[in-house]
């Protein structure tokens, strides 16, 4: 009986602890990609979509507020891991030029995916492996 | 039934259009433009190549061009031979990393020399890092044979950004070539590390004994010029002799230069651009013991290669150089008077990634452009 209690007792602290942690670890999980993320994009995306995100209008596509993927979070990692070719329109303006694939693993779009969908305003969650091996041709 | 057959037929003509679009490649002919000096038409093969990074003219009319992506194609009679070259040195296809430049062996007739400059991974299965290295090889049939690796660049690291990889033969019959600062900025003005030069090699990749830093203790031996950030144009001048480059810079800071033997190009320590990211990089554009760009773009225009005009196809141009704007995407025309830049044309804006720029035996100039591999022939209109 006074097991029962201690253990009752001992299951709901860790419930509340797990609660109370979880959100923190996933926020955690979120800083961590979106800091690997920045790293990579600092590599790879910055020289043409620059350190603000926003491009250059007609020719290089915002990621700050960009309509392209706001809906559609496949949108941006279709862009990475196949490139682009087709001209797509962006907050009303058309964009022609081919983005080449970079040729980069399913974890680094990942870390680049929760960087550009959590910073310069927008708002995203974490982007993890399993939605970037969603994403298909 | 005859509504299901008319569907049917104009889905098959679809599949049959995006077939023949995707297995052949296409050729055409456009309309005149006019441009300030010179009316030319232009003559385009789609490839389908998306970064046709360099070309090369052979003596008997085909055209080898690099697919970053690790593979040698070849132009026959304006069309893309289907199956690619084998014997292809495996790339590091990350970023911008890949398979580069080609360039023909001064003399090539007598020893066909294919000179290859690339991203070499560190463990082709699994690689995890890459440098550039140049490669010789010669090409028989379809294949390329007798493959020697003639310099190798230190050490394999995993970014992804400035390899350089553009390779010219000098007037000395010395091959010149850029390795980018691989994103390590600072290394650039190291002698002892390979980052951020442009090198000096003998056509077997020995070292010329004349070489700036040959007694310097402790420097590779093949640098020619440093303080590079990310050189991917080379060219001789036809004129003079010198080498001129196109080097890619950071924010507002690409440059036009004429590479001396043993001078310092001055990155990170001096430059006309900032970071990408708005920061400053330095606050010095000049210094002593450092040399100017004869000119630099603000903004970046992503030079990549460039070509002098010396041919008699183009009187009007004769002198000028043609410079690759990949993010602009254009094609420059520059007016030189001596050293000095006097006048700029934009030609093809709006064009897409210009990648390369060169001039075929017969005096015809030819660009490629990323996206759909389009090379572009400009040929003038005679009246």
């Amino acid at each position: 009986m006074e097991y029962k209690r201690i253990f009752t007792g001992v299951s709901a602290i860790t419930m509340i602890a797990t609660l109370a942690f979880s959100v923190p670890l996933q926020n955690k999980k979120l800083e961590e990609s979106k800091a690997r993320g920045k790293e990579l994009y600092g590599e790879l995306c910055i020289t043409c979509h620059l350190g603000d995100g926003k491009g250059t209008p007609g020719t290089i596509p915002p990621l700050a507020k960009s309509s392209y993927f706001a809906k559609n979070i496949d949108k941006a990692i279709y862009a990475q891991k196949f490139g682009l070719s087709e001209p797509i329109t962006v907050n009303g303006i058309k964009y022609s030029v081919p983005m080449p694939a970079p040729g980069i693993s399913d974890e680094e779009i990942a870390d680049i995916t929760t960087y550009i969908t959590n910073s310069w305003g927008n708002k995203g969650r974490l982007i993890t492996v399993k939605d970037v091996q969603r994403v298909t041709k | 039934m005859i509504a299901i057959f008319q569907k049917m037929g104009t889905r098959f003509l679809l599949i049959t259009l995006l077939l023949s679009g995707s297995l052949t490649s296409c050729y055409s002919q456009e309309k005149n433009i006019r441009s300030e000096k010179l009316e030319f038409t232009t003559e385009t093969i789609e490839t389908g190549i998306s970064v046709p990074w360099g070309m090369v003219f052979l003596p008997g009319g085909d055209i080898l061009v690099t697919d970053k992506t690790g593979k040698i194609r070849v132009i026959r009679d304006n069309k893309l031979v289907e199956t690619p070259i084998e014997g292809v040195p495996l790339v590091y296809n990350r970023s911008q990393g890949g398979l580069f430049d080609l360039e023909l062996h001064p003399d090539y007739k007598n020893n066909e020399w294919i000179y290859i400059s690339y991203a070499a991974p560190d463990d082709p299965a699994k690689p995890t890092g890459a440098i550039t290295y140049i490669m010789r090889a010669k090409l028989s049939g379809s294949k390329l044979t007798d493959q020697q690796i003639i310099f190798k660049g230190s050490p394999f690291s995993k970014g992804g950004v400035h390899f350089g990889g553009r390779m010219e033969f000098g007037t000395d019959g010395y091959l010149y070539f850029s390795i980018g600062e691989r994103g390590e900025k600072e290394k650039a003005q190291s002698l002892e590390l390979y980052n951020g030069k442009i090198y000096r090699v003998k056509d077997d990749g020995s070292i010329p004994a004349d070489n700036p830093f040959i007694d310097t203790p402790g420097a590779i031996k093949a640098i020619y010029s440093y303080g590079h950030r990310n050189p991917q144009g080379l060219a001789l001048s036809p004129f003079t002799g010198q080498l001129w480059e196109t080097e890619h810079g950071p924010m507002g800071g690409d440059e036009l230069n004429i590479i001396r033997k043993g001078k310092n190009y001055g990155w990170p320590k001096i430059t006309y651009g900032i970071d990408y990211d708005g920061k400053l990089i330095s606050k010095d554009s000049v210094m002593e013991g450092m040399e100017q760009p004869v000119t630099f773009w603000r903004p970046s225009i992503g030079t990549s290669n460039l070509v002098f005009i010396n041919s008699d196809k183009y009187p009007s141009w004769k002198g000028n150089i043609l410079v690759c704007s990949m993010a602009k995407q254009y094609l420059e025309r520059v007016e030189l008077e001596g050293d000095k830049v006097v006048h700029q044309e934009k030609l093809f804006q709006g064009i897409g990634r210009v990648r390369t720029v060169a001039v075929s035996p017969e005096g015809f100039i030819y660009l490629t452009v990323e996206g759909a591999g389009k090379i572009i022939k400009i040929v003038p209109v005679i009246k």
